[in-house]
């Protein structure tokens, strides 16, 4: 797990979140978290005691704070609330030299383990699998989602990753980190928008090139499916093996619908509300 | 055996098809290692600069009357193609095409028919195209779903018999329109729909399709067969203007990030540049001279 705290959001603490479902259902599973100085420095004495219970190891990883300057995100908190932040996502290029395992699944801190099906990875005839479906839970997929632009290649997702170490998995974290640091070039060639950078858009790009620039019959998505709840929908109740969301639509800002998800594993991207329940997730799981 | 392309390359108003078939035979020569010919069929008395002369196997201008002397979209010739063609087995290109990779595998299989056409064109992204927008016609009429954009034939009597059946709906077009075509009808005249028709009538269409093998193919650039969502796909035919294409002096050509392969059929006439013209020739250049 990546976590580099900004002005907004402690990841560190939301990965202590994430790592305590992911041990709770994975129990043979080590986590390890790659953070900064800075990040660890403002983790209170008490949460240290838990750091060191739920991580194999910690990885300390500088983020370059110059560029991330420029890389500001939009944080929601449903439709009602926003803010904005830096966001310090640079360094997942470099996982295949910091992780200590073997086999590796990079997650995000907000991606919440509550099933085994993460299990079904291991081992993998593939040397990396990732996903390109991803599943809302109200179902309201578009282009964007799909794609870098509606015209472009498909769009992957690096919200969860999977790979072993082989000379391919090396080049295609190479490639990563050559088109973060060439990352202009690469938005004007594939013509996505926004001015942020995204993990997404480089592995969809480096995936790309490494299938000879055509569709990709290199590499397969995880054994399971993608489920997401953007930022628009709340979390509002953490429960064990169930968590209840209010879902938004995106038409209608007013407008919820209350689900109950059981079992399944989820990217949740309202950090504010993970926030929320994250002493909860530790009551529960810790 | 002879074997070679040949496409017509008739222009018409603003559209100078001749440097669009120049084009793709200098792709053709840059790409193809047995078969590389390209003959281009011309309108008698059009001018031929003399840096074309070399690169076409044959000129031949359109024998007796210029069937499409009044239309500016000049398809009503095609049916002369197996007696203007020099060679024994001949792909029939359109010239608005450029080839990227050798495909001179396909003529031995190929030559297992007497007439083989495309019937499995791909978008830009190398999947099947979406959808049937420009196809109601042949789906309506039950008609096979041909494309004379790659089209191959030998000259045999079954050939004979299709491009003779071919020539009669060309000069009887609104007779066979209104006889066989009455469940959707053609805006304007379409080759693919008289061969189509052709191939019907004279019984032979189970005889020049394989729909079991994915040859031959190429990629079709109308905008509404590209699979982009809606509406922008009901927009324009122009595809240029939704994704730029890239083209680089090694002959590399990007649609989308994708790699293109496989012909491009690029439609949009305005897509090949002068610069891309000049890479193709200095390209060439260099092969010959090195």
């Amino acid at each position: 797990m990546f976590a580099h705290n900004n002005t907004l959001c402690n990841y560190v603490e939301m990965a202590i979140g994430a790592a305590a479902m992911a041990k709770h259902f994975l129990p043979e599973t080590s986590v390890s978290l790659v953070t900064d100085e800075s990040s660890m420095s403002k983790i209170p004495s008490a949460k240290m005691a838990q750091i060191e219970e739920l991580f194999e190891h910690i990885i300390l990883k500088e983020i370059d704070w110059n560029s991330d300057k420029e890389n500001i995100k939009v944080y929601k908190d449903t439709g009602y609330h926003q803010e904005k932040a830096e966001w310090h996502n640079t360094t997942r290029k470099s996982v295949y030299d910091l992780t200590p395992y073997d086999e590796t699944v990079m997650i995000d801190t907000d991606y919440l383990i509550q099933s085994k099906c993460m299990d079904l990875v291991w081992g993998s005839e593939e040397d990396f699998r990732i996903n390109k479906d991803i599943n809302y839970l109200n179902n309201t997929k578009t282009h964007d989602d799909q794609f870098l632009n509606p015209f472009s290649i498909p769009l992957y997702w690096a919200t969860v990753v999977y790979f072993r170490k082989t000379e391919r998995t090396r080049l295609l974290f190479d490639l990563i980190a050559h088109i973060q640091e060439n990352y202009q070039y690469y938005k004007y060639m594939y013509k996505f928008k926004g001015d942020l950078y995204r993990n997404d858009f480089s592995f969809s790009i480096a995936i790309h090139m490494l299938a000879g620039f055509l569709e990709n019959k290199e590499f397969n998505s995880l054994p399971f499916q993608y489920l997401a709840s953007p930022d628009r929908d709340d979390l509002i109740q953490v429960k064990e093996n169930e968590l209840k969301l209010l879902v938004g639509i995106p038409s209608e800002s007013w407008s919820f619908t209350l689900i109950n998800v059981n079992g399944t594993d989820i990217h949740i991207m309202n950090k504010f509300s993970i926030g929320r329940h994250l002493d909860k997730i530790l009551e529960l799981y810790l | 055996m002879s074997r070679g392309y040949i496409t017509l390359a008739q222009n018409s108003g603003d559209t100078n098809y001749l440097e669009m078939a120049y084009a793709l035979a200098l792709s053709l020569k840059m790409t193809q290692s047995e078969v590389f010919n390209l003959t281009v069929v011309v309108t008698p008395g059009q001018k031929i600069l003399d840096k074309y002369k070399p690169i076409f196997d044959h000129i031949i201008e359109v024998p007796d009357e210029d069937s499409d002397a009044n239309e500016t979209w000049k398809l009503k010739n095609k049916f002369k193609y197996l007696h203007i063609s020099h060679y024994d087995e001949t792909v029939v290109l359109d010239a608005d095409m450029l080839f990227f990779q050798d495909v001179s595998h396909w003529w031995d299989i190929m030559a297992q028919q007497d007439m083989w056409f495309c019937t499995n064109p791909l978008n830009y992204k190398g999947n099947p195209i979406v959808g049937n927008y420009y196809r109601k016609v042949f789906e309506k009429n039950n008609l096979p779903d041909i494309y004379t954009a790659f089209m191959y034939f030998k000259k045999t009597q079954m050939s004979y018999e299709v491009f003779h059946m071919v020539e009669m709906i060309t000069h009887n077009w609104t007779k066979f329109e209104f006889e066989f075509l009455s469940a959707e009808r053609p805006k304007h005249f379409s080759g693919d729909v008289a061969f189509a028709l052709a191939l019907r009538l004279t019984g032979h269409e189970y005889e020049v399709i394989n729909n079991n093998l994915q040859i031959p193919k190429f990629i079709h650039m109308k905008s509404r067969i590209q699979g982009w969502p809606h509406p922008i796909e009901l927009t324009a035919e122009d595809w240029t203007r939704y994704t730029t294409p890239t083209f680089t002096p090694d002959l590399e050509c990007k649609i989308g990030g994708y790699k293109i392969v496989d012909p491009l059929h690029y439609h949009v006439k305005g897509f090949l540049t002068k610069e891309i013209v000049k890479y193709y020739e200095k390209a060439h250049f260099y092969a010959e001279n090195t």
